[in-house]
């Protein structure tokens, strides 16, 4: 397999590496796959999802390009003054810029882990090009079922010591603090400000109405954020789109895909999304947005 | 700042670089060749990979930061991978960096495990690097297996943010082992062997070629090296701030340390 890196933008500052499909579709490419950075990871992706994603496509006929967005990887920070958000939808669309001249095909897909799916819903806002978006572990909205799992877990994590004395410090205000453990410390969730739920379904609305396509997934390592498969429903239940968005809730995996089991899991699902929705929707017309 | 994208290797064994020449652009006062650490410690120090190279641009040194083959960027697979194919990475992306000129001092610089392959590879260089940077390198195979394993459940840990014990339980997560998936990689046969049989980093073989070599160790690691303090060419530092790059979360640690910029730097000198 021919892959090609290399260097793009109006500046120079962009890291993109290209891969061909090495099949081919009597119809020519369906669809273009685009891969980027979570958070501070390099272009090859969480534990080098992006690479092992890339080959797979290429053997379903899709060519991808996996790039570096400004300041992350290999791609240098840009002189532009634009905020760093809507300087990663501009490096995108340039990204798509190329490969759409490199392959000959308009069409995209992108699949977005954490701020990759923050960048990737606000470009399919903007480039009628993007049909279709893999969303991993994006904004979550919690339900009163949600904060009951999480005191829950809250509960089972501290024990019956770690609840007295969580008490205690409750009573007393200002007993010493003991080092948190290891599984106790929080992980920030690497994305921007979370909007509001109504101007986050406003959005949703807008790429449902133009034919996008959605699958939203949720790890199964974020017990505070999402913890269940029904928060979904109560997240977006009540609006029209609903039904037309696709949700998975991946349990077996962590953020950042780590064990073998999670990869796996990972990627036939991807496969299944693509062939069973990707697939048939970008053979259709676009519709306005 | 000027990059270009460098593929080199042998057909089968190609990898993927990024050479970042010296600012103003014209002759360069050295050339540094950065091998960075592998798996997950790879993902983790990839922005000091690029601000060391972009800061070394801007003091004049050009620099080519690579993936080995089978790793990163590059073409290959993770679990076909040896310590021996790593070696010959590294003497490939040296000879890319030179690129048949021989004028002025070259300088390697490796983080980890790409430490201890860059040691390795120095002894077998037809010209070797006129120095050596390992910055917290891997000393020993076991121990570094033995901290990959405690690394793996450590994340885990963190990730699920539920004790090891019932991570397993539960049935997200099984003990580690190699050959097998460490911190998200997969680590085949051969490799997990010759981890096992890696044995103490041997500087005084290179010190005897004549290299000049800093390396940037732990308290603990420094004992290890004891007997070679005091050599004129050896250089010792303690690093400053312990980080555990094993770790997917900064956890308020620089990105960048900043004793390793400095440390870099004075080499030019």
């Amino acid at each position: 397999m021919a892959e090609h890196t290399q260097i793009l933008g109006s500046d120079q500052h962009l890291v993109a590496t290209f891969t061909p499909a090495t099949t081919s579709a009597p119809e020519g490419v369906p669809v273009i796959a685009l891969l980027t950075n979570s958070g501070v990871i390099p272009r090859s992706g969480p534990h080098r999802m992006n690479v092992h994603l890339a080959r797979r496509l290429a053997a379903m006929g899709i060519p991808s390009v996996r790039f570096d967005m400004s300041g992350l990887g290999d791609s240098r920070r840009t002189d532009s003054t634009l905020p760093v958000v809507e300087q990663w939808v501009a490096d995108t669309r340039t990204v798509m810029d190329a490969a759409q001249q490199r392959f000959g095909c308009a069409k995209f897909l992108m699949i977005g882990f954490c701020s990759g799916a923050e960048v990737a819903h606000l470009v399919a806002l903007e480039d009628p090009r993007l049909r279709a978006i893999l969303i991993w572990d994006l904004y979550a909205y919690k339900s009163l079922q949600t904060h009951i799992r999480t005191t829950l877990f809250r509960l089972r994590r501290a024990g019956v010591g770690g609840l007295l004395r969580k008490i205690g410090e409750r009573l007393a205000g200002a007993l010493p603090r003991r080092r948190p453990r290891e599984h106790e410390v929080g992980r920030a969730v690497e994305v921007n400000m979370v909007p509001p739920l109504n101007v986050f379904a406003q959005r949703i609305q807008k790429l449902v109405d133009g034919g996008v396509e959605l699958l939203f997934v949720y790890c199964g390592g974020e017990p505070e954020w999402f913890n269940h498969a029904g928060q979904f429903r109560s997240m977006f239940g009540r609006y029209p789109f609903y039904d037309r968005l696709g949700f998975h809730y991946l349990t077996v995996s962590d953020h950042l895909i780590t064990t073998a089991a999670a990869q796996q899991a990972f990627l036939a699902m991807t496969d299944e999304w693509i062939g069973r929705q990707v697939l048939p929707a970008v053979r259709t017309p676009a519709q306005p947005r | 700042m000027d990059i270009t994208i460098r593929r080199f290797g042998r057909p089968g064994r190609e990898m993927v670089g990024v050479h970042q020449g010296a600012t103003p652009a014209g002759a360069a006062r050295a050339r540094v060749l950065l091998c960075r650490p592998l798996g997950q410690e790879g993902v983790r120090t990839a922005a000091i990979f690029r601000v060391l190279g972009e800061r070394l641009a801007r003091e004049g040194a050009e620099s080519l930061r690579f993936d080995y083959h089978g790793t990163g960027d590059s073409p290959g697979e993770e679990q076909d991978q040896t310590l021996s194919g790593w070696i010959g990475d590294t003497l490939a992306a040296h000879e890319q960096l030179l690129d048949g000129r021989e004028d002025i001092p070259v300088i390697w610089f490796g983080m980890g495990l790409g430490a201890a392959l860059a040691l390795r590879a120095a002894l077998r260089a037809r010209k070797p690097p006129t120095q050596l940077v390992l910055w917290e390198p891997v000393l020993d195979g076991p121990t570094y297996v033995r901290q990959l394993m405690e690394g793996h459940r450590r994340e885990l840990e963190r990730m699920f943010r539920v004790p090891w014990t019932r991570l397993v339980r539960s049935g997200k997560a099984v003990e580690p082992a190699l050959p097998g998936d460490i911190l998200g990689f997969q680590v085949g046969d051969t490799l997990a062997q010759e981890l096992q049989q890696m044995r103490d980093l041997e500087l005084a073989p290179l010190l005897r070629r004549g290299l000049r070599l800093l390396c940037a160790v732990s308290g603990e690691q420094g004992r290890a090296l004891a007997a070679l303090k005091g050599h004129p060419a050896l250089r010792l530092h303690t690093v400053v701030q312990q980080t555990d790059w094993m770790s997917s979360q900064a956890m308020g640690t620089a990105v960048v340390p900043p004793d390793l910029m400095k440390a870099m730097l004075a080499t030019l000198d």
